[in-house]
């Protein structure tokens, strides 16, 4: 047998389809494309009708916090900024993430390794139902029966905790804040998260878990051994699933968050809004002008929110092939 | 101090009746060809997985008891356990990996890294310490196994083809680290091996395991 070290060229393969085989391939392809086309129509859509107003501002329609359209006849009379709403959706979003991926995380650990299978079939269909609930629900929800008890919460978080500047407020009334929106979030975006976990925990190598315990490992032992590490990443895809969800959630921020254009860092305080609730709350009685600024603020949404969405994705995507 | 198990072992549709004790001191081989349950053997022992029937009792004390439904969880058995493939945690350095049953019991981190470098110098792998288990070579990772496995001073050690993927350059040596491991061992040992040199060099006597 002969050998060589030259290296070979990869031979080209032409796959020749019928024509049942070509329509149908074309189909697939069509409905496959189809969801990209979307994207890139909405996506131009919005550059189309938002272009006016990052012509008109620059780059302050993203850091200013002033929303005043001024003379209705007189666009130049208008300043108008997103600013104030995007520290809000971030604020709320973090508050989400902080509160939900501990308790997605412990959830996912007890489901995945300490829940009879019984439980577990019962608690995967609860975590399925809570994510099938409305954000409409949610919202009234939270400003029904999470309201009140944010409002004590917050009062003793600013009894005792005042002295750190977010849980100060300038008076002392609290009510829609970013905190009970933060909550709200996190509650909703716990069955995203906690599912991704789920998934991440249990790819993690069965074999070396029962090595641990072969060692004299608890269960503990070989969680915090074996499975953590493993689902790290996983997870933090997961936490970023979830801040693209409370980044862009619209109903449950505009009925727990009083629209407030006013940069506030101070969670306690009735006053913020996110991105999301603010097209949601000028929507009904926009001007032309305001509905253009709109469409660019729904822009600013939907380039971060799909920036996080393919990070996650990424992440979790990597996870896989780790595992 | 001694290690009995009597009945059927087995994992999906295959069992295979086993009937021996084993006393402090004996290095116990088993033999077996592919299939025949060695690995199975250990498992159950281990307490990785539970007797089809039948118990295993060390001391008297029954770990696994089918009839009566006692089950000791395989972290309160004094077991410990060499794998056929090795399961080192590969994120953790060698001397974590070591350490690992130590800590699991209890003993402070800087305790457990002195007494698992003592082990690592038992087998001569003391200056693989601060190594990731991920870049080991197959002998290194074996000596780490070996060290892991003796670190908690078990009363069951259980060693699953500990030579079996080394090759037979390094595999002298390292049947002289298993066997100067094995003779200042002082509990019960279990050797699996299909290769009848480590058998002989290494075990008191042999079972040899037919499945049915």
């Amino acid at each position: 047998m002969q050998t060589t070290d030259s290296p070979v060229a990869p031979r080209e393969v032409h796959t020749y389809y019928t024509k049942v085989d070509r329509v149908f391939r074309g189909f697939v392809a069509a409905a496959a494309l189809f969801s990209l086309v979307v994207l890139l129509l909405i996506a131009a859509f919005l550059l189309y009708r938002g272009f006016e107003i990052f012509a008109d501002f620059g780059f302050g329609f993203i850091t200013s916090s002033k929303w005043d359209i001024g003379n209705p006849e007189d666009t130049s009379t208008a300043v108008l900024g997103i600013g104030a709403m995007l520290v809000g959706s971030v604020i709320t979003a973090f508050i989400a993430i902080i509160v939900s991926v501990p308790f997605a995380m412990a959830s996912a650990l007890f489901i995945e390794f300490y829940a009879p299978r019984f439980l577990r079939t019962i608690l995967t269909a609860v975590l399925d139902l809570v994510a099938a609930i409305p954000s409409v629900i949610y919202g009234i929800w939270g400003y029904v029966v999470l309201l009140p008890l944010v409002e004590d919460w917050s009062g003793t978080l600013y009894k005792y905790l005042s002295w750190i500047p977010i849980f100060d407020v300038q008076t002392p009334i609290f009510g829609r804040s970013p905190l009970l929106a933060g909550l709200l979030l996190a509650i909703m975006i716990l069955p995203i998260v906690t599912s991704v976990a789920r998934e991440v925990y249990g790819q993690a190598p069965r074999d070396l878990i029962d090595a641990s315990y072969a060692l004299g490992g608890t269960k503990w032992a070989g969680i915090r051994t074996v499975v953590l590490p493993f689902g790290k990443s996983g997870l933090v895809g997961g936490a970023m699933l979830g801040l693209g969800r409370a980044m862009g959630e619209t109903v449950a921020v505009y009925l727990t968050l009083n629209l407030v254009f006013k940069t506030n860092f101070q969670i306690l305080a009735s006053a913020g809004g996110n991105v999301a609730s603010l097209i949601a709350n000028k929507f009904g009685e926009a001007t032309a002008y305001e509905l253009k600024a709109l469409m660019a603020a729904g822009l600013v949404l939907f380039l971060v929110t799909l920036l996080v969405n393919f990070l996650a994705t990424v992440i979790v995507n990597r996870s896989r092939k780790i595992v | 101090m001694t290690l009995s198990i009597v009945g059927d072992i087995g994992k999906g549709t295959h069992s295979l009746s086993v009937d021996f004790s084993i006393e402090p001191g004996e290095v116990v081989g088993i033999v077996g060809r592919n299939g025949a349950g060695k690995t199975t053997l250990i498992e159950t022992i281990a307490g990785i997985v539970p007797m089809v029937t039948g118990s295993v009792a060390w001391n008297g004390t029954d770990w696994d008891n089918a009839v009566r439904k006692m089950w000791v969880s395989p972290e309160e058995r004094r077991c410990a356990v060499v794998f056929q493939d090795l399961r080192l945690f590969p994120h953790m350095t060698a001397i974590q990996n070591v350490a690992f049953g130590l800590r699991a019991r209890g003993v402070s981190k800087v305790e457990a890294r002195h007494l698992a470098m003592q082990k690592l110098r038992v087998v001569g792998a003391e200056h693989l310490a601060d190594r990731r288990a991920s870049v080991l070579s197959g002998g290194e990772a074996q000596r780490v196994a070996l060290a892991r496995a003796i670190a908690t001073d078990p009363a069951v050690l259980l060693l699953d083809e500990p030579l079996s993927a080394i090759d037979a350059a390094s595999k002298e040596s390292l049947r002289e680290v298993v066997a100067t491991v094995l003779q200042q061992f002082t509990g019960i040992a279990l050797l699996v091996s299909h290769d009848p040199t480590d058998v002989a060099t290494l075990a008191s006597r042999t079972i040899t395991l037919g499945a049915r």
